[in-house]
């Protein structure tokens, strides 16, 4: 490829491509993006055709997906780009409430924050609780998710009981969307707080880490034995949901698996649980070096390239079953496809530009105090409180939003500024985390080229986009997001 | 030109006349995984690039690695420098357009084409003249009664 003068205005200035960015798939295989979001697959020799543009050149593939600066569809484009940003003009639409960082787990991982089951002034009152709620309800978001975390939630469960009722009056006089939803580890878990839950629409989610052995290694409770509870009620909620005829609907249960070193080499012992236990997704989510992980990063962490591996294998193994009949995708594929494959937001909040720190989400800690997001909650149980943006009884809503924490973080994740990331195939899908950045490498811009979540994002988005250019291959990760095209 | 520190270091010299002092930058840029980059003056119309490999880093290839960075971040740069009106252009149509748009469509007609040329034509002097959109143009800092007009109702507690 020749340089050319930097600088320098071409004198064809409506011929050859519009803004477009390359990654190698391979040494002589390319994936080009365009600003919408459009891709296509292009021999490495071609790269240099391809940029010069012009009808005569051009497919009818690369007319169609904008390729041709001379011959753009200005609406279709801009339609294109406005649906899959969507999120832009909506406002923060997940609202994380925590509700006590008492726990009586001991995982390896916990990034949570997590105090001992008999902590004490760390649960949430009622009051603030609904506080909280109507906190939610001034966003501008037609759609308002409220998540209970913790902690374990069910150790406040008081303050959940009166959340969720809150919550739902306020819906009902407001005519709002709610969706509410339950992260929890299912050891306190009774028949009357299922039935209230299921009552009141409330979506389960569990940590389901794989097999036995490898469920309570990870995820240590004095109480017994961890993987046999979350079994039984993963089973409970499953038979609630394929039981159900009518009324209140009930959410099939879900279930989250956090990668730790020890996962690496049990892929398919993790993934066959998961399909044994009728889970049609199973989210391979990386683990980031923030709250207690950060301490035992040598014990249980990884770096990119490991994940990268581990995820493709993965992906390998899930197709596998994928042909023998088993219905088993992988969420964070899932994600990225719909916006790949489907050019829509999947509503990921990790992954987009600027990423959802206080424009798309926040979090409420025990005590009122907001946040960014939960891992900025995270960082100040570390001893920083940056990313503290207000408290539910003293913050109006717009000083929340515009406040230089979220500012900051806006600025800091446009990847149009990250010099980096604007030149980057992957940046139509892709999103950076400031606060990942601020714990890992000191600034909340971070530095890319040494930045491992990066490095870990773009071996997915590597994966994905080699398999979508292999036939076989993209034909069965295209069919994973075909019920969300239509 | 190339020559190497005693501490490993690779040193480019790079020509202003063939390349701008952003291109060089953000090619040593991407290859700060593996190295540190100290950008310096080097006589008229010259620009030195010294690349400081880190820690466990191998300093093989470094050389070639940033001279195929160069040149790639050369056609970036052309390319971005080309699109930089357009780019604005629908980024502003896109985040102000009050409806949904029609679906894309790959055929045009003569017609249609015509209206593309002229439009493309007009597209640098039309972004001159577009004002910067206001502080809050998608209305995310406005509570949801005052975007929507709802009335409040009052809380039971």
């Amino acid at each position: 490829m020749a340089s050319r003068p930097a600088r320098k205005k071409s004198k064809k200035s409506q011929a050859g491509a519009p803004y477009v960015a390359w990654e190698r798939l391979a040494p002589d295989s390319l994936v080009v993006t365009n600003d919408p979001g459009n891709h296509v697959f292009v021999p490495a020799k071609e790269l240099p055709a391809l940029l010069a543009g012009g009808k005569k050149t051009a497919s009818e593939e690369l007319l169609a997906k904008g390729f041709v600066r001379d011959r753009l569809d200005f609406d279709g484009l801009c339609e294109s780009w406005r649906t899959r940003n969507a999120y832009l003009a909506a406002g923060p639409g997940l609202h994380i409430l925590v509700l006590t960082l008492r726990c009586n787990h001991g995982c390896s991982y916990c990034q949570s924050g997590a105090g001992g089951a008999d902590a004490k002034g760390t649960d949430m009152p009622a009051s603030t609780a609904r506080q909280c709620v109507d906190f939610a309800f001034q966003s501008p978001n037609p759609s308002i998710t409220i998540e209970f975390q913790g902690g374990e939630p069910l150790l406040n469960w008081d303050a959940l009981k009166e959340a969720v009722s809150y919550a739902r009056r306020r819906a009902a006089a407001s005519g709002r969307k709610l969706r509410l939803a339950l992260v929890s580890n299912f050891a306190l878990m009774t028949e009357e707080k299922a039935a209230f839950l299921l009552e009141n629409e409330v979506s389960i989610c569990t940590s389901l880490d794989g097999p036995a052995a490898l469920h309570n290694a990870n995820r240590a409770y004095s109480g017994g034995d961890s993987h046999g509870l979350t079994v039984k009620w993963l089973r409970y909620f499953q038979a609630k949901h394929d039981s159900q005829k009518g009324g209140v609907p009930v959410f099939k249960p879900g279930a989250l698996l956090t990668v730790t070193k020890r996962s690496l080499p049990r892929y398919k012992e993790i993934i066959d649980e998961y399909a044994r236990l009728g889970l049609e997704e199973i989210f391979l989510r990386p683990l980031a070096p923030l709250g207690y992980a950060r301490t035992k990063w040598d014990e249980i962490g990884y770096d990119a390239a490991q994940f990268t591996a581990f995820y493709r294998k993965s992906l390998d193994y899930i197709l596998s079953l994928n042909r023998k009949g088993v219905p088993l995708r992988e969420k964070m594929a899932v994600m990225l496809l719909e916006k790949i494959v489907n050019a829509r937001d999947p509503g990921f909040l990790d992954s987009r530009c600027p990423c959802g720190a206080a424009i798309g989400q926040l979090a409420y800690n025990f005590d009122g105090d907001i946040y960014t997001c939960d891992e900025g909650r995270m960082a100040a149980w570390a001893g920083d409180p940056i990313f503290r943006v207000g408290n539910v009884r003293t913050s109006k809503y717009r000083d929340i939003v515009t406040s230089d924490a979220a500012k900051a973080c806006a600025a800091a994740s446009n990847l149009e500024t990250q010099p980096y990331c604007h030149r980057c195939a992957y940046r139509p899908f892709c999103g950076v985390c400031p606060v990942y950045n601020y714990e890992v490498q000191g600034s909340l811009a971070g530095n890319m080229p040494s930045n491992d979540r990066c490095a870990l994002f773009k071996g997915i988005f590597g994966t994905l986009f080699s398999y979508l250019k292999t036939p076989g291959k993209g034909k069965e990760l295209a069919k994973w997001v075909e019920n969300e095209k239509k | 030109m190339e020559k190497k520190h005693p501490e490993k270091s690779v040193v480019e010299k790079i020509s202003l006349k063939k390349y701008s002092p952003e291109t060089a930058r953000y090619a040593a840029y991407a290859l700060t995984s593996e190295a540190y980059a100290f950008l310096r003056p080097a006589g008229a119309g010259a620009l030195s690039v010294e690349l400081r490999p880190k820690p466990g880093a191998a300093p093989a290839g470094l050389a070639a690695r940033f001279r195929a960075a160069l040149r790639e971040e050369a056609l970036r740069e052309v390319l971005f420098e080309e699109n930089k009106g357009l780019r604005e252009f629908m980024l502003l149509k896109a985040l102000s357009a009050p409806e949904p748009a029609p679906a894309p469509s790959a055929a045009l007609t003569p017609e249609q084409e015509k209206e593309l040329d002229a439009l493309i034509a007009q597209v640098e002097r039309e972004i001159k003249e577009e004002s910067a959109p206001g502080k809050d143009p998608l209305g995310i800092t406005r509570r949801w009664e005052d975007k929507h007009g709802v009335k409040t109702r009052s809380k039971k507690k």
